[in-house]
């Protein structure tokens, strides 16, 4: 909203140069958010918050100022001359929904021409943002601008029966308004429901009440007789109506934060007076003023004790008083408890309970007051239970060349789709959409982490980033079956792509799926998770050969693996991309391996390769765990040494090269020990897996 | 039979100065020196054929051919072991100036850099870090917060809906009424998290973002401890003193409400680039717990009173490492994830 200061000015008489007032409005709540200068005025533009309706004028920004620097204040003066009939006589009002309008105030203006308006006035509202249309209609913009009071101008002699009536709509009645575009003026018929309110005459709605006029009788070059209207509508019904024609105009978006019901009267005086001034034409005598139940404003009681114990500081009661006063407020003063009882003035419809006066008070003494002090330290704090997990999850990702992403977390749906995973979370697979997204093409609360870890791996890849290892934290939303309450699971999400060892100027290779591994491997020991294993799966967005789920005690933790090929090829990756998904919530629900200490060994330990030839089709933990069943007492350790394809080796086999570490607690092992040893592991190579010593 | 010790020596000097490798060199000792063959040896062998009274001067002349020999075949060994080790050198020689190898260190994303450090400080100060979900009920992101049916926040211009009653929580105050509902006072909670506002994305927006939400209620709580609150978060966030202004405002589950500020760092409140003039940086919204909410929650407001607060981690980020674009916060373009 904004404000000039020459005319607030002519309202409130104060020295104090524009940045001044600015600066002390916004620390009392009306935040200034720019200040202009232009031909020799100063123009605030306002931000004022929705509790402030008040405030939405220049009148009211000058009670405001009046109060903050106990300057007078002189409210605009309306001196209607009336003559010829009573307005009475002319017209009626009847209101058949006082719910929704418990006051509206009518008068007549006769013989008007209608015409442009003096420069004076198309200067001011041009000033300030407003187009001049013609001289009783800026009439009434003017009057907003100067009192926040919306009014509306009728042709009188269009409205059916001379005469208003306030109702709800009926079914199937339409209005035809004027919408103002970007594209110029346009007429939109709509549709009224049977909750709206609308401003009727004898026979069919003329304006949709506190919201826009009607086209059939708005104030034309034809228009000789004119009826005003101020009136009051209940916020809510306003609101209602705004938000389901999709409307937003001056005069609702005044109603439906609260218009002052008691200043219809002061609005409309002006208004007549100023079109008799601009147009011509005589006032009728007095108002149709129909107010069927007029507006109580009960007491609001305040104690000295209440306003010292939420500000932190001694205010004397004779300053709250003061400080009430000046902002409008009627005050009991009741000294003897230091209490006092403040009646709100109808402007302020924020003010209701006791913490609101505190606050006013607060206002006006100023929050610079307010000293500082800490609380008394009751004690350490405590992190999320996890944090310490998750931190670590963070470094060690960190420590081997991830670098930590963070997606928007609503995403494609196709996309997501091609990731919702089955081995995840059988049960719960559906996707959670937003009613209304934000972005049209991101409807989805994602279901998974790898959609927005894929749409980066596209976006780094359209930059000429090639290699991308990325890693998120953070949870993914599904819609379970039963279709209760979606269900939000703390997720990690990696993603490699790429060369590997890229820093390295001496070797590079393409990653594979064994750096993904390597990665989810090192997530489960940063967590120091117990006992788990990496099963073959099938998991729909990954290569059949190259996927496995994580499982821990019949619980599947995660998935890895590489993109399938046909999902590459889809999706025209440039390189072979790998990903893992593991399931922190419930890696955080296990018990971590205890940290113990195991003595170091007494005796020597002896080594002893072996070097293989096996099909391919052998698993090398078959391969462990067939020679672990062996059972052999001394062999401390059995791991894989080196691995070799190609070269002479036959295309259906590979050869590999396992480390057996022989090694005895109670003494040095002699030769043929750990030869015979040696020995039955070779034979169970060849006799279960067809492996030939090379 | 008479030995001329001074051929022998010049003999020695000749061929030592040929010498140029290990090899060589050994072939040399032995030709000299060989216990058989030896040149030296074979002086030795005629010392037995000397007369009585000249074997003294011949002893002597032997001595210093012997030890001739030795110390020239000890320099020359010498020499060759000093090439042969600079020669090694040079060949293991190295570019020192190539890049070091390790595996590339990966980096936390800005949010999380902050996120962590407000977590440690808040933590310090007594506060319990809590969470809860992203996707809400109308009662806790709207309700039970004081904003009622018909706030312009509640609409759907500005909330992301998944029903009629779900939405992406809109602000981590959500929190303050879970934590409460848990607990009662004395509490001090802060809740970092994402939010969802329904804003286009542009150079100073996000339709998501990450706020921090403090509560603090016990007995005596006062906007004063507010204030002090935030003065002391500034001092350890930036590890340096700003005092910190309250500008009043409106947010409906805080009366009185207001926005705090602290002072800009670059120019102390006297006005600059950083703080567009005005001395003053905003930082968030803060108050002390309505009434209501307390009630809402089954706290007796005439017992126990707190302060809230809320501010933008993104806001703090594009502050403190000055991106010119907030979007690049969730873009995840390696070449920006990699300045941190
Ligand atoms: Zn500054």
């Amino acid at each position: 909203m904004r404000i000039s200061i020459n005319w607030l000015k002519e309202m409130v008489a104060t020295d104090v140069d524009p940045r001044g007032i600015a600066e002390r409005l916004t620390l009392a709540g009306l935040a200034v958010d720019t200040i202009e200068e232009i031909g020799g005025d100063t123009l605030f533009e306002f931000d004022i918050t929705s509790n402030r309706p008040d405030a939405l004028s220049h009148f009211g920004i000058a009670r405001e100022v009046a109060a903050l620097f106990d300057a007078p204040l002189a409210a605009p003066v309306a001196t209607v001359e009336e003559s010829g009939p009573a307005t009475e006589t002319l017209t009626s009002v009847a209101i058949e929904d006082a719910e929704l309008c418990p006051r509206y105030v009518a008068r007549v203006i006769r013989g008007v021409k209608i015409g442009p308006s003096p420069g004076w006035m198309v200067r001011r509202l041009e000033a300030l943002g407003q187009r001049s249309i013609n001289n009783v209609a800026d009439v009434t913009n003017y009057v907003l601008l100067e009192q926040g009071h919306p009014l509306h101008a009728f042709d009188f002699n269009l409205l059916g029966g001379n005469r208003i009536v306030v109702r709800r709509a009926r079914p199937g009645e339409r209005i035809v308004t004027l919408e103002k575009l970007a594209t110029g003026d346009e007429f939109r018929e709509i549709e009224l429901r049977d909750d709206m309110l609308v401003i009727a005459d004898a026979d069919v709605p003329v304006a949709i009440a506190g919201i826009k006029g009607g086209k059939g009788t708005g104030i034309s070059d034809a228009t000789v007789d004119v009826l005003l209207e101020a009136a009051y509508f209940q916020p809510a019904g306003v609101r209602r109506t705004a938000r389901a024609l999709k409307l937003d105009t001056d005069a609702s978006h005044r109603f439906e934060r609260g218009a002052d019901i008691e200043a219809t009267t002061r609005a409309i005086d002006r208004a007549a007076a100023l079109i008799v001034e601009v147009a011509g034409g005589t006032v009728s005598r007095g108002v149709v003023d129909c107010y069927p139940r007029p507006a109580v404003r009960t007491p609001i009681p305040l104690r000295r004790s209440r306003v010292e114990a939420l500000v932190g500081y001694e205010v004397t009661f004779d300053r709250m008083v003061d400080a009430l006063r000046g902002l409008g407020f009627a005050v009991e003063p009741l000294r003897d408890t230091e209490e006092l009882l403040a009646v709100a003035p109808s402007y302020r419809v924020d003010v209701a309970i006791e913490e609101d006066l505190v606050e006013e008070v607060a206002r006006a003494l100023g929050y610079g007051l307010v000293p500082s002090t800490l609380p008394p330290w009751g004690g350490s704090g405590t992190y999320l239970a996890g944090e310490t997990e998750r931190r670590a999850v963070r470094e060690t990702l960190q420590a081997i060349g991830f670098n930590e992403a963070i997606s928007l977390s609503f995403v494609d749906r196709a996309l997501d789709d091609e990731f919702a995973c089955t081995e995840l979370d059988r049960a719960a697979a559906a996707g959670v959409d937003l009613v209304n997204p934000v972005l049209d093409n991101k409807p989805r609360m994602r279901s998974s982490l790898l959609t927005g870890l894929v749409e980066a791996y596209e976006t780094n890849a359209k930059h000429g980033t090639r290699n991308v290892r990325l890693f998120e934290l953070g949870k993914r939303f599904l819609r379970p079956a039963d279709g209760e309450r979606p269900v939000e699971r703390e997720t990690i999400g990696v993603l490699i792509a790429g060369t590997v060892d890229d820093a390295d100027h001496r070797d590079r290779r393409d990653a594979d799926f064994y750096d993904i591994k390597g990665a989810v491997e090192a997530v489960i020991r940063a967590l120091r998770l117990p006992s788990f294993t990496f099963e073959r799966a099938r998991v729909e967005c990954l290569h059949r050969g190259q996927a496995a789920r994580i499982v821990r005690d019949g619980h599947v933790l995660g998935i890895c693996g590489r993109v399938s090929p046909e999902l590459a090829t889809r999706r025209k990756f440039k390189s072979q991309v790998f990903l893992a998904e593991l399931a922190l919530d419930r890696m955080l629900g296990i018990e971590p391996t205890p940290v113990t200490y195991r003595r170091l060994p007494r005796f020597p330990s002896v080594v002893r390769d072996v070097s293989i030839l096996v099909p391919k089709a052998v698993d090398y933990s078959d391969i462990v765990s067939g020679v672990r069943a062996l059972g052999i007492p001394d062999l401390a350790d059995f791991v894989l040494y080196d691995i070799f394809t190609g070269g002479s080796i036959p295309g259906d086999h590979l050869s590999m090269t396992l480390r057996a570490t022989f090694r005895s607690e109670e003494r040095t092992l002699t030769d043929d020990e750990v030869s015979a040893s040696h020995r039955s592991i070779v034979d169970e190579l060849a006799s279960r897996f067809g492996a030939s010593l090379r | 039979m008479s030995t001329n010790f001074e051929s022998l020596h010049d003999q020695f000097d000749r061929e030592v100065a040929s010498v140029s490798d290990a090899e060589s060199l050994r072939a040399l000792r032995d030709r000299w020196l060989g216990r058989k063959a030896g040149l030296v040896t074979d002086v030795r062998k005629q010392m037995g054929a000397v007369a009585s009274e000249d074997r003294a001067a011949f002893g002597k002349a032997f001595n210093a051919l012997q030890q001739h020999v030795e110390a020239g075949l000890d320099r020359v060994s010498a020499e060759i072991a000093n090439r042969e080790r600079d020669a090694t050198i040079a060949r293991e020689t190295v570019d020192i100036t190539l890049p070091g190898r390790a595996a590339p260190l990966g980096h936390r994303h800005p949010i999380t850099i902050l996120r962590q450090n407000i977590e440690d400080i808040f933590v310090r100060m007594g506060y319990s870090v809590e969470d809860g979900p992203e996707i809400e009920t109308t009662f806790f992101n709207f309700d039970a917060l004081n904003i009622p049916d018909g706030h312009p926040a509640r609409e759907s211009q500005d909330t992301m809906y998944v029903s009629e009653d779900l939405a992406l929580r809109s602000q981590t105050s959500t929190v303050q009424i879970h934590a409460m509902q848990r607990r009662q006072p004395p509490l001090r909670v802060i809740a970092p998290g994402r939010v969802f506002r329904r804003d286009t994305p542009d150079a100073t927006h996000n339709p998501m973002f990450f706020q921090v939400e403090g509560l603090n209620v016990a007995e005596g709580i006062t906007l004063a401890d507010l204030r002090g609150t935030c003065e002391e978060f500034v001092r350890q966030l930036f590890g340096a003193d700003a005092p910190v202004r309250f500008r009043a405002s409106y947010f409906p589950f805080v009366e009185p409400g207001c926005e705090f500020d602290y002072q800009c760092f670059v120019c102390k409140g006297t006005g600059c680039r950083v703080c567009k003039g005005s001395g003053w940086i905003e930082m968030g919204g803060a108050g002390m717990v309505h009434p209501h909410v307390l009630r809402t929650v089954g706290i007796d407001p005439e017992r126990f009173s707190g302060f809230a607060f809320g501010f933008g981690i993104d806001r703090l980020a594009a502050r403190q490492f000055d991106l010119d674009d907030i979007r690049l916060l969730f873009a995840n373009d390696l070449r920006f994830l990699e300045q941190f």
